[in-house]
């Protein structure tokens, strides 16, 4: 289903590299749930921005459902994501002036569903998901589980065949995060969807089937029940080298990269500073 | 996505900053205010001129005068010369005017010649009366087979004519209402009545009558000063028999012929258009064979590119507002774009297309600029009455129904038309930011 080669993304801050991500190679399986796990700066979140097409690799493959997402224009992503793809935030990011029924009907507006259509689905879901009540209220108006559960509804009202979410009970106590994980496991486990989540807490892993460990933008450690897979990935990464060996050798090398806004740059490693926190 | 939802998107991101979209609107309904009464300014003055111009004379005429512009070699405007004139594309028709330099009659009328006048003749090809415009009250124009001497006269001519028998004030008749209200009847029926010309030479024996022509008048023209004297108070005759009347009145009198031996030459000629488009090349045709010419649209044409100058310094004045209010709607969505940074983030995330956020922004830029565009238009018709209201009683008689400011449907469209583009023109550097704006921001400003 998801099927990561060779992945290697380098940054540069203030004229220094810095390799967030290097020589991960892993697949996952359709309908598996999966966590990625690691500490602040293990890459666990470039990945995931990866794997949804948020970032572009410095090299390597990144490969949903049989299609090259990192060589993807952005026209083509943007129709990429309306049918393959659901995505929950850990800050929730719902639109502030729209009810929970119209954000969860948002992402079929881009599709062009008619409004009638879009918003009874959505209000289904959201039954369906224990916020009936809470139907017409704006975000402000809701506690932070049922705005992340208004969240969750808009990632699986498309039917999308992957979901990935960025640390989705970062912002929550712990009596809701746990509410919050059986739902996602149940829903993603009825509607056979792939479901990858980046987390830093090892505990919330254990959940999962499907648990990739990262340290230092590297595959540390990679289980499914338990059983190492390392060496499946092994095989993945040698299998790309021979896939690649005939054609001429990457263009994008390195120092290409274009120079990120050292402000950009900022905003960013502040951000996977507060993930970890 | 359907445009409906478009649509209804940016509008609800405009609802959402209500007093900042207030302001913005402002400022557009302000430089649609500005450079539609500007402009409605303009068009008001050059209506007024346009219906000055009317009243002056007639547009599709043009007077043609064989003046030498050297001085010394005069050219001469024959009759083939003028028959050249007609067969030039737009013209109607073309005829000498021709006012007898050596001629001077009267007129008599009832028994003993009791009532006379001077008679102020002028002759035009009779084919021309009726396409040169003139207009009959009474009456019929002269045809090919009335016989010698048949004429029209001016609408007032029969008040020429003064009793010789009574002294002033009492040996006229004028066309002036009495206290009743009636239209006092002149002297003489010229269209019943016998009416001479008589030409007289007068010497130490007193004057002696030397010529006397019966005429028959057909018809009276509708007076209109726009299409000359003769119309009021002159007579029309056909040219080859005033031309023979002059030749006898000189034979008469002793006179030589100036022209003699010469082909005979016309000082001036007078050639009917078929509308005022045809006016500038006619004239240019005519010029070109070296005449000079007058007509009320060369003149009309060089107060149109007046008011055309006019308008469009007032346009310019008005549309530096706008350009104020475009800056101010680009700021606006600039702002707007910054605060929403993270919307926008979020929306691509969720498979929003990069043209659909485009289209959105430009949709929010083009609501304010329609929506103060309909809004100054509504203000410019108010500001509009009220201008010619007070305008009109300020100037009082002296303009009379002269308006101050015309807003015709086309300058409303206009208006709101510009204001929308200038909206949309003004929103597209800022959309193209919004595109800019990476999918990953939606996570990273946190």
């Amino acid at each position: 289903m998801i099927r990561v080669e060779k992945l290697r993304k380098v940054y540069k801050v203030g004229g220094e590299k810095v390799v967030a991500l290097d020589n991960v190679s892993v697949e996952i399986e359709k309908g598996e749930f999966c966590c990625i796990v690691g500490t602040s700066g293990s890459g666990k979140s470039t990945l995931l921005n990866m794997l949804a097409g948020l970032e572009k690799p410095t090299k390597g493959k990144v490969k949903i459902n049989g299609q090259l997402v990192n060589k993807m224009t952005e026209k083509e992503l943007a129709v990429f994501r309306q049918n393959n793809i659901g995505f929950i935030f850990q800050s929730y990011n719902l639109m502030p002036t729209m009810t929970a029924v119209e954000n969860v009907a948002f992402p079929l507006m881009f599709k062009g569903v008619p409004q009638k259509i879009r918003e009874k689905r959505a209000r289904k879901i959201l039954a369906e998901m224990g916020l009936g009540s809470r139907m017409n209220h704006k975000p402000r108006e809701m506690s932070g589980g049922q705005q992340q559960r208004v969240g969750i509804a808009r990632a699986f009202v498309s039917k999308p065949k992957v979901i990935f979410a960025d640390e989705p009970t970062g912002n929550l106590d712990s009596a809701t995060t746990e509410q919050v994980m059986k739902m996602l496991l149940d829903i993603s486990q009825k509607n056979d969807i792939t479901f990858v989540m980046v987390t830093h807490d090892p505990e919330l892993a254990k959940m999962a089937r499907r648990v990739i460990t990262l340290k230092d933008g590297r595959v540390i450690n990679d289980t499914r029940d338990g059983v190492s897979l390392l060496e499946e990935d092994e095989k993945i990464a040698e299998s790309f080298e021979e896939e690649t060996a005939g054609e001429q050798p990457e263009k994008q090398a390195e120092d290409e990269q274009p120079v990120q806004v050292p402000g950009e740059q900022e905003v960013s490693n502040g951000h996977s500073q507060a993930i970890s926190q | 996505m359907k445009i409906s939802d478009l649509l209804k998107l940016s509008l609800d991101n405009l609802k959402r900053r209500k007093g900042r979209t207030f302001l913005t609107v402002l400022g557009v309904v302000i430089g649609t205010c500005s450079i539609v009464m500007m402009v409605s300014i303009g068009v008001a003055l050059d209506k007024s001129y346009d219906d000055m111009m009317e009243g002056m004379g007639d547009l599709t005429l043009i007077e043609v005068y064989n003046w030498s512009s050297s001085g010394t070699d005069t050219q001469s405007m024959t009759d083939k010369v003028i028959e050249g004139f007609s067969d030039i594309p737009g013209v109607r028709v073309a005829t000498p005017l021709y006012r007898p330099s050596q001629l001077s009659m009267q007129c008599a009328s009832g028994t003993n010649d009791k009532y006379k006048t001077y008679a102020d003749i002028i002759g035009l090809n009779e084919r021309a009366l009726a396409d040169y415009g003139y207009e009959l009250k009474e009456g019929r124009f002269p045809t090919a087979t009335d016989k010698e001497y048949t004429v029209i006269v001016g609408e007032n001519f029969a008040y020429n004519f003064t009793n010789q028998r009574k002294q002033y004030p009492n040996n006229m008749v004028q066309p002036i209402p009495d206290e009743n209200g009636v239209i006092p009847k002149p002297f003489v029926d010229v269209l019943n009545d016998d009416i001479r010309l008589q030409g007289y030479t007068w010497d130490e024996n007193g004057e002696k009558l030397r010529i006397e022509k019966e005429i028959k008048v057909v018809g009276v023209l509708k007076g209109d000063t726009s299409k000359g004297y003769e119309t009021m108070y002159g007579m029309i005759m056909n040219l080859e028999d005033l031309i023979k009347l002059e030749k006898e009145y000189m034979k008469a009198n002793d006179i030589k012929d100036p022209n003699r031996g010469k082909e005979r030459s016309y000082s001036q000629a007078a050639v009917k258009v078929n509308s005022i488009e045809d006016v500038e090349a006619v004239t240019k045709r005519i010029e070109d064979q070296g005449y000079q010419t007058y007509s009320m649209s060369s003149i009309r044409n060089e107060m149109k590119k007046q008011t055309q100058v006019i308008q469009l310094i007032l346009g310019g004045l008005g549309s530096i507002s706008l350009l104020v209010s475009a800056i101010g709607i680009a700021n606006t969505m600039t702002m707007a774009i910054y605060e929403r940074t993270k919307e926008i983030g979020i929306m691509k995330v969720l498979g929003c297309e990069l043209k659909d956020i485009k289209n959105m922004f430009l949709a929010e830029a083009a609501g304010i600029g329609f929506l103060g565009g309909i809004v100054g238009i509504v203000i410019c018709y108010g500001l509009s009455a009220l201008l010619n209201t007070l305008g009109a009683s300020l100037a009082g008689a002296v303009t009379g129904g002269v308006k101050l400011s015309i807003i015709p449907v086309w300058l409303a469209a206009f208006g709101m038309g510009f204001s929308t583009f200038i909206g949309i023109l003004s929103g597209y550097v800022p959309a193209l930011r919004a595109v800019k704006i990476t999918a990953l921001s939606a996570i990273r400003h946190d």
